[in-house]
């Protein structure tokens, strides 16, 4: 199974996600990004930071390629 | 393997001696390896651990998404509770979650030694409210505290069973210990870092700056540590002759690294 790596765009900075999930294909990634947007969300949310609304999660390859983001403003839909 | 020189193990060393000596035929000096399932869910257990090195996750799991980390233990404990409350097996499973080795007591020979030596028995039970207490302390922190003091009072408490700054472990293992997905971990761990509080590595999490994260960790962090020193301080005043009158301070539980920074 392919791994994929999710990165966080967060307050105009990338955190690269070192370990990454293997997971069956990119549908499922896109899923799970979308679960991890809205789980990061809670978080925000919980800790009374701001929580700015195009910030968001991105599906990474093992080559370093974007293949989708999730903007916090999608995963809240 | 031979037995051990010393006993690192906290709870053996608060024994009076003469009990120790009636039950150290029956310990068996282990490794304690990665992973290794000390007592499975739903099953009964058959060996007790008084941990000497190295941390035990105790996790409680309804299916293979629900799970959470209830407690550790580490130097300060064992592993088995059930057995020392009248129960044979727990729905909680305990395994290794950092490395180490063990003092291992069959649990038929645990129990007997617990029915019939009442000092035995009570450092026994003085630390399954110690351990309630850690419990209750995480629970509080996992409704009241966000991700950060969370995760800075968890580093803390491994920190306190191991020595030296370097704790093994990846972020889809913490992900599972604060019952979060891995993001959550992978934002805290880089605002812990850009507070240079911690290193995070693949793999490894390096503690740079301790009182840093016990500041972070705020109230979450240190009323069940101090539950325990006092439980175990109370021993030692009322009875002279137990060993750990004799342990060095440094070697108790959140006194071992406490105001260093590595």
């Amino acid at each position: 199974m392919p791994r994929y790596f999710f990165y966080l765009s967060r307050n105009g900075q990338v955190i690269p996600d070192p370990e990454g999930t293997e997971l069956a294909d990119l549908s499922e990634a896109r899923s799970e990004a979308f679960l991890n947007a809205r789980d990061l969300i809670i978080q925000i949310l919980r800790s009374d930071e701001p929580l700015p609304l195009d910030d968001n999660v991105q599906v990474v390859d093992e080559h370093g390629s974007l293949l989708h983001t999730v903007t916090f403003k999608e995963a809240l839909g | 393997m031979s037995f051990p020189q010393k006993l690192d193990n906290l709870l053996l060393a608060a024994m009076a001696t003469e009990d120790f000596v009636q039950i150290q035929a029956d310990l068996t000096y282990v490794e304690l390896p990665m992973r290794q399932c000390l007592a499975p869910a739903n099953a009964p257990i058959e060996h007790v651990y008084f941990v000497q090195s190295g941390i035990v996750s105790v996790v409680a799991q309804s299916n293979e998404f629900r799970s959470i980390e209830v407690g550790i233990v580490g130097l300060e404990g064992f592993s088995g509770i059930p057995l020392v409350l009248g129960a044979d097996q727990s729905l909680n499973q305990e395994f290794v979650q950092v490395p180490g080795t063990a003092l291992q007591m069959p649990a038929q020979q645990f129990r007997n030694a617990a029915e019939r030596l009442p000092g035995f028995r009570v450092v026994l039970l003085r630390y399954v409210h110690a351990y309630m207490t850690q419990v209750a302390q995480s629970l509080l922190s996992v409704g009241a505290d966000f991700l950060g003091p969370r995760l800075a009072r968890w580093l803390l408490m491994c920190q306190d069973r191991i020595h030296g700054p370097e704790l093994p472990i990846t972020h889809e293992f913490l992900a599972m210990m604060l019952s979060v997905r891995r993001p959550g971990v992978t934002e805290s761990l880089h605002i812990l870092e850009g507070r240079k509080l911690i290193k995070a590595n693949r793999g490894h999490v390096l503690i740079l700056d301790r009182p840093g994260l016990i500041k972070l960790a705020g109230a979450s962090y240190g009323v069940s540590e101090q539950e325990y020193n006092r439980l175990f301080d109370l021993d030692a005043a009322r009875d002279a002759t137990s060993a750990i009158a004799s342990t060095p301070l440094r070697r108790r539980l959140n006194l071992v690294h406490s105001g260093t920074t590595s």
